[in-house]
């Protein structure tokens, strides 16, 4: 059966979670790309997006681009983007279109959230 | 053709082991002959020791030089251009190359020795009357005895090198030969017989003579001795020629026997016998390629005919699954033979009936097929002419029974679906009774007696009339379903039949059941021949077991299935064909790694259809066709659109990734469909322009392999 798109919020003190549900595709783009302005940055200066991928089930070309997009807009207003809960399958898809340039990916949030704490200490010590 | 560059590097060592083995053996026997046959004062030709050694080794070289002079360069030209006329010239070459060394081997013994042995009687004696005491006497007997020898090295030789020849000539694969019937095939015999015989007869004159003359008197046990090693010689001389002509009978005799069984290779009739001489054998295999050859051809022209019968009998056909309102009609035939006697048909007469015939012809192959060809086409008018299912059986028979004249019947049965009521009126003329399984409940069997089409014009048919509730479903079937024997002869059964339907499950599509089934009985009949194979499977849906617009599943032959979808030019369609697809190749290939490549790769050519080539119209709908066999899975995505080029495409930048200043970073949809397929194509048929995309499970396992 087909499963709609839809998407949840969570923040954290250093970063924005996105829990996405359903399926990735072209339909997916209102949703994800209209329901925020992503070229404005993050909320309360946040600088890091995390995309919560686990309970996608299907993710096409549509898709990949609806994500290349988000994480572009990253690039531009200075926030990282990170990925977790993607299959190996759509690990090799996302090298293959080259989104991997644009979104680190992760096996879980905890790592995720690692990486961002040794960022941070990275850019704290650099000050 | 296979040329072997390295043949003639063994012809030319199979020989010199040969002239080594002849020489040592003619060596051998000479000592033989002269120490223990006779006494060694009384014969005293040739010498031993050294000399006798270094003779044996000129003679070795100079018919490996005269191997090398007259063999080697003919056949080195043919491996290196195997041309017919060099061909011809190396095989020739090697025919005629045992006569040359025995006629060259005579001469070389029998021509020196006289000479030599006049040349020493002039020598010593110098008149008349040293002559008349019988001088000559002593150097005819080593003249009789040196030519002696020489003949039997010949012999000899000529038997071995015919022998070890052979499979060379058979490795050229001589299919025909200039001058065959030429010689004859009493010319090795003649040879051979002529030769040892005069073996026997030159050595034993010389053994008489030597001893009369030189006054030692008849040795009689070494006369016998020596008659009877000649003897032998002979008698195992003329067995090698005989053992080699009785081989080439046997693989002429067991050719034809082939033929005249009708036992030939899948290719139709390629084996031929190799022609490896010019006597009658030769001229008889010629023959016998010939006649090979235009029953080759007789046959393929038969075949031809046949497939033309075969693709026409499976247009007759209904396709394998079809939606009829709440009703899903799965059927499933195949014949043994190229044609077959088994027929089932579905006939849609409005919107809310459905026909349903299933059928066995008496007799297999084309009688059987033309009759069954006959029969869907009476059911087919017959059926619109409106009537029962047992008033249009009547009608049929009453028509066939003339034109079948008692030499052939048939079993049909005829079912008439309301779609709406969800009823089924059937009957029958002497097919096998239909199964009924109500939902979750064990099948059973239907009876019915009557006549079968053909026996009575006044025959009358039962009709029954059952409900069916959403889940039950209702089995039709022929003959060979049941009549299935294994290797031990056993049949299949009733009872195996219906232990398996009895296992269906419900919601299960119908081809997935049949398919279990049949791959079940193909692995318990083994290889045994079977007769022609059809079942029909109507199901009564509940509302939620398929979704709308499902695939349109049919089984090929060879357990190929061939599933069908028309979906919506609009995002998101795909993910239907994806779903149904999930469980399709799970059932086909169920341990693969390669179900979501082939799901993305899918998607991709279906969603770049609908944007391309339907431009996201939702009116219309994208044709899509997937053929899962046992080791590759073709997808067919009917694009609608103008068209490309796969080889144009492919040579481009699929695989440019940088989209960083496009709005939209899209367009990678074929490098997508290029990296997940191990092939992909476009083409054009009258459905329009698509593109297909290949899996190979070879490719599946070379990189679980590699992984």
């Amino acid at each position: 059966m087909e499963q709609p798109f839809t998407m949840q919020m969570r923040l954290t003190e250093e970063a924005m979670i996105l829990d996405l549900h359903g399926e990735l595709n072209k339909p997916a783009e209102t949703v994800l790309l209209g329901s925020y302005s992503w070229d404005d940055g993050l909320q309360d200066g946040r600088s890091c997006l995390i995309l919560n991928l686990q309970e996608v089930n299907y993710i096409n070309s549509a898709g990949m681009a609806v994500l290349i997009r988000l994480a572009r807009s990253g690039k531009k207003s200075q926030f990282h983007t990170f990925a977790y809960g993607v299959s190996v399958h759509y690990q090799k898809l996302f090298r293959m279109v080259g989104l991997t340039e644009y979104l680190m990916i992760y096996p879980d949030e905890q790592s995720v959230m690692e990486r961002i704490s040794a960022l941070h200490e990275a850019e704290q010590e650099e000050n | 053709m296979a040329v072997k560059p390295e043949m003639c590097a063994a012809i030319t060592r199979r020989l010199m082991f040969v002239y080594a083995a002849t020489l040592l053996f003619a060596g051998g026997l000479h000592y033989l002959e002269v120490r223990w046959l006779r006494h060694e004062a009384l014969v005293g030709q040739f010498p031993f020791g050294f000399k006798m050694a270094g003779i044996m080794i000129a003679m070795w070289m100079l018919l490996i030089a005269y191997t090398a002079w007259r063999i080697v360069p003919v056949v080195r030209q043919w491996c290196n251009q195997p041309t017919e006329p060099r061909r011809e010239k190396a095989i020739g070459r090697l025919l005629a190359l045992p006569y040359e060394i025995l006629i060259g081997v005579v001469l070389l013994t029998t021509v020196p020795s006289v000479i030599l042995r006049v040349a020493q009687l002039v020598h010593t004696h110098d008149s008349w009357s040293n002559w008349a005491q019988g001088q000559w006497l002593d150097r005819f007997q080593q003249i009789l005895g040196e030519s002696g020898m020489g003949l039997t090295v010949g012999i000899v030789l000529y038997v071995m090198i015919r022998r070890s020849v052979r499979p060379f000539i058979i490795q050229m694969e001589p299919l025909r030969l200039r001058g065959a019937g030429r010689t004859t095939i009493l010319r090795p015999l003649i040879v051979a017989y002529t030769g040892t015989f005069m073996v026997t007869i030159i050595n034993l004159m010389q053994f008489v003579i030597a001893s009369e003359h030189r006054g030692f008197g008849m040795d009689t046990s070494a006369f016998v001795a020596s008659s009877l090693f000649y003897f032998t010689f002979g008698m195992t001389v003329l067995g090698f020629v005989a053992l080699e002509f009785r081989r080439d009978l046997r693989v002429m005799i067991h050719s034809i026997r082939e033929l005249v069984g009708g036992q030939w290779n899948h290719g139709g009739l390629k084996d031929k016998i190799p022609v490896i001489s010019r006597d009658e054998a030769g001229e008889l295999a010629m023959t016998f390629n010939e006649l090979r050859e235009r029953v080759s051809q007789e046959y393929e022209e038969l075949e031809k005919e046949l497939r033309l019968a075969y693709n026409i009998q499976q247009r007759l056909l209904p396709p394998g699954d079809i939606v009829a309102g709440s009703f899903r009609i799965f059927s499933w035939s195949r014949s043994e033979r190229e044609v077959g006697g088994d027929l089932c048909d579905v006939v849609t007469l409005d919107k809310s009936r459905v026909a349903i015939a299933i059928g066995d012809v008496s007799g297999k192959g084309m009688p059987a097929a033309l009759v069954m060809s006959a029969v869907i086409v009476l059911f087919r008018s017959e059926i619109k002419r409106g009537g029962s299912s047992n008033e249009v059986l009547q009608r049929i028979n009453e028509q066939l029974c003339d034109t079948l004249g008692g030499e052939s019947y048939v079993s049909l049965g005829i079912g008439l679906l309301d779609t709406e009521e969800g009823t089924l009126t059937y009957a029958s003329a002497g097919h096998m009774s239909p199964y009924y399984m109500a939902i979750g409940a064990a099948p059973i069997q239907v009876e019915g007696s009557s006549l079968p089409i053909g026996f009575d014009p006044a025959g009358r048919y039962e009709e029954m009339k059952l409900h069916l509730s959403p889940g039950d479903r209702f089995i039709m079937y022929t003959d060979g379903m049941v009549e299935l024997r294994n290797r031990q002869g056993e049949l299949f059964g009733f009872e195996r039949l219906e232990q398996e339907l009895a296992d269906w499950g419900p919601g299960v599509p119908s081809a997935q059941l049949v398919d279990g089934l049949l791959k079940r009985m193909d692995s318990y009949a083994g290889a045994q021949e079977q007769d022609d194979r059809t079942i029909v499977v109507l199901e009564r849906q509940s509302a939620d077991t398929v979704p709308a617009g499902s695939a349109n599943l049919t089984l090929a032959e060879g357990g190929q299935m061939i599933c069908q979808w028309q979906i919506p030019a609009t995002h998101g369609s795909e993910r239907q064909v994806l779903r149904e697809l999930d469980a399709l190749v799970a059932e086909a290939w169920p341990h693969t790694h390669r179900l979501e490549d082939m799901k993305s790769a899918i998607a991709e050519a279906i969603i770049n259809a609908a944007e391309h080539g339907y431009g996201l119209d939702t009116s219309r709908l994208i044709p899509v066709q997937v053929q899962i066999g046992t080791h590759l899975i073709v997808c067919r995505i009917y694009d609608g659109g103008t068209g490309f080029n796969a080889c144009e495409m492919k040579g481009k930048e699929l695989y440019d990734t940088d989209r960083s200043d496009r709005e939209d970073p899209r367009g990678w949809g074929l490098m997508l469909i290029d990296g997940l397929s191990d092939y992909w194509e476009t083409g054009r048929d009258k459905e329009g322009f698509y593109v297909e995309l290949f899996f190979l499970r070879k490719a599946e396992r070379s990189r679980e392999e590699g992984e």
